[in-house]
């Protein structure tokens, strides 16, 4: 009974998630998994999510679906500190769900909260330290699926090959369920070239910037994810603890987010800290009830200066208004846009041009500055907040 | 004679189902990466891949990632263009022509 009231509990604080990231809007990111758009991840989640696709409530479904398997992970926690007193099992438990890093990824239809999930189920098989033969296949299989989840899963490769190597199996077959996964991921990448070029794209966005802004992005992240001491109590921890697979997990995970400093990157690090402060707790080097008040301060604390919803673009509410009292037909997007453009619009959208100009019922200019159908005979005016220009006469929406 | 318990029959099935998913996957992605082979092997190509996809989003107000290359040839590209929006997504088939930039349904 105990237990059933404690996943209710969880379902509620998921749900309470879920609704949190839906006054944000959809994200760019977001929006891509949703419309099934095939770069740059792997298909499986997006094809999941795509199912739903055209359902008026897929965004909320799907934010409640990543929530709840965000915030049901606690149970994983509590059975990795199955070795600590049922306190320190609380306070490690009430640290994964109450960490910034959680709090704000767990609600995002983004594929970073799933990988830190399929990231602590790793850790969860490695710190079991059992000869898991008989579930290798159970385990090729999740691998499989993780990396065709989103690729920033091969960042826990070190996790495989050590549970891997464990089993009293014969070398081929242990081999074989490392590394088929990540051929069959390599072949699928060759089949999306787009997917290939994005990666490239992105690993040259930033070029330009020094290694002290790289540091700066990096070391807010994540200091935000662990809320400041869980990040501080995990990293000494796993320190500590001399494993060389986490160490080198970590560092990989490090590695990419210094790279690539996305703050939706921020939910990776945290099954990290968790393992590091476990580590903590069962050497008694860390004592239970100052860490829990500290970390319950500083989490107040982070999220009192830190949002975690991402700030909302006006796509919704320009498209509602054209859905409601705008023309039907193809609406064109001056400039570039982000996909929740895409998601929220009741009509194909296309990037403006001269050449998409006929084809066009509806123009809008996102960015504030010029507008090249302003003034231009046949268009009126629709919304001014921002532009909006439509065929035809209208009401001026004036938002 | 062994007796099976239902966690030994279990990990048979996901060994199986792992060995089942991964030729499938081959199965599936082998022949569309065999067709997109000339866009990895030749340079040329790259580029007159690169300049028809270009051409095809500025004429007709395309978002590159509504589409999707299906195959590449000496003289012409194989693409999809679905136009990502909530519920059936649109789609067609084109083969865009390198010397003349000219865009046709796809023939076959």
């Amino acid at each position: 009974m105990r237990r059933l009231i404690s996943v209710v509990a969880l379902e509620c604080y998921a749900v309470a998630l879920a609704v949190l990231q839906m006054s944000g809007h959809v994200h760019t990111d977001e929006a891509k998994y949703l419309l099934n758009v095939p770069y740059p991840h792997p298909p499986l989640a997006r094809w999941f999510l795509s199912l739903f696709d055209g359902f008026p409530w897929q965004e909320l479904g799907a934010r409640i679906l990543f929530a709840t398997l965000a915030v049901q992970a606690a149970w994983i926690v509590w059975d990795m500190g199955k070795a600590l007193p049922s306190k320190s099992r609380l306070i490690l438990c009430g640290a994964w769900l109450t960490s910034f890093g959680v709090v704000a990824g767990a609600g995002t239809v983004m594929m970073a909260p799933l990988t830190a999930l399929q990231g602590l189920v790793f850790l969860w098989l490695y710190l079991r330290d059992e000869d898991d033969a008989r579930h290798a296949g159970a385990i090729a299989l999740f691998w499989l699926a993780s990396l065709f989840t989103a690729y920033q899963a091969a960042l826990f490769f070190p996790f495989v090959i050590a549970i891997f190597l464990r089993m009293k199996l014969p070398l081929w077959k242990r081999m074989a369920y490392v590394a088929v996964p990540l051929f069959l991921l390599c072949l699928y990448t060759l089949t999306n070239p787009f997917a290939l070029a994005s990666m490239l794209n992105q690993a040259g966005k930033d070029a330009a910037e020094t290694l002290a802004q790289r540091a700066s992005a990096f070391g807010s992240i994540a200091l935000l994810a662990g809320s400041v001491v869980l990040g501080i109590a995990g990293t000494w921890g796993i320190i500590r603890s001399r494993q060389p697979a986490i160490g080198c997990a970590l560092l990989l995970v490090c590695a990419y987010v210094f790279l690539g400093h996305y703050a939706y990157y921020m939910m990776l690090f945290v099954p990290f800290f968790v393992a590091g402060s476990y580590f903590l707790l069962h050497a008694k080097a860390l004592p239970p009830v100052p860490f829990a008040t500290a970390f319950g301060l500083c989490a107040v604390a982070v999220l009192a200066l830190h949002s975690p919803v991402n700030p909302a673009t006006p796509a919704r509410e320009v498209m509602r208004a054209i859905a409601d009292r705008g023309p039907r037909g193809n609406i064109a997007i001056v400039g570039s846009f982000g996909h929740e453009w895409q998601y929220e619009s009741p009509y194909p959208v296309l990037k403006f041009s001269e050449a998409s100009l006929p084809s066009a019922q509806t123009v809008v200019c996102p960015a504030t500055g010029e507008c090249p159908v302003r003034g231009r005979a046949g268009f009126s005016l629709f919304l001014t907040r921002p532009e909006v220009w439509i065929r035809g006469n209208a009401d001026i929406g004036g938002n | 004679m062994k007796e099976y318990t239902l966690n030994d029959r279990l990990s048979r099935v996901y060994r199986i189902l792992f060995w089942i998913v991964s030729v499938a996957i081959v199965a599936v992605c082998v022949p569309r990466a065999w067709d997109l082979r000339l866009l990895y092997t030749d340079g040329m190509v790259r580029t007159q891949v690169d300049t028809a996809l270009d051409t095809l989003t500025e004429s007709r107000g395309w978002l590159l990632s509504d589409l999707s290359i299906r195959a590449v040839h000496p003289d012409r590209v194989r693409v999809v263009h679905r136009a990502h929006v909530r519920g059936a997504d649109p789609s067609e088939c084109i083969d865009v022509f390198f010397e003349s930039d000219r865009a046709a349904p796809c023939a076959d």
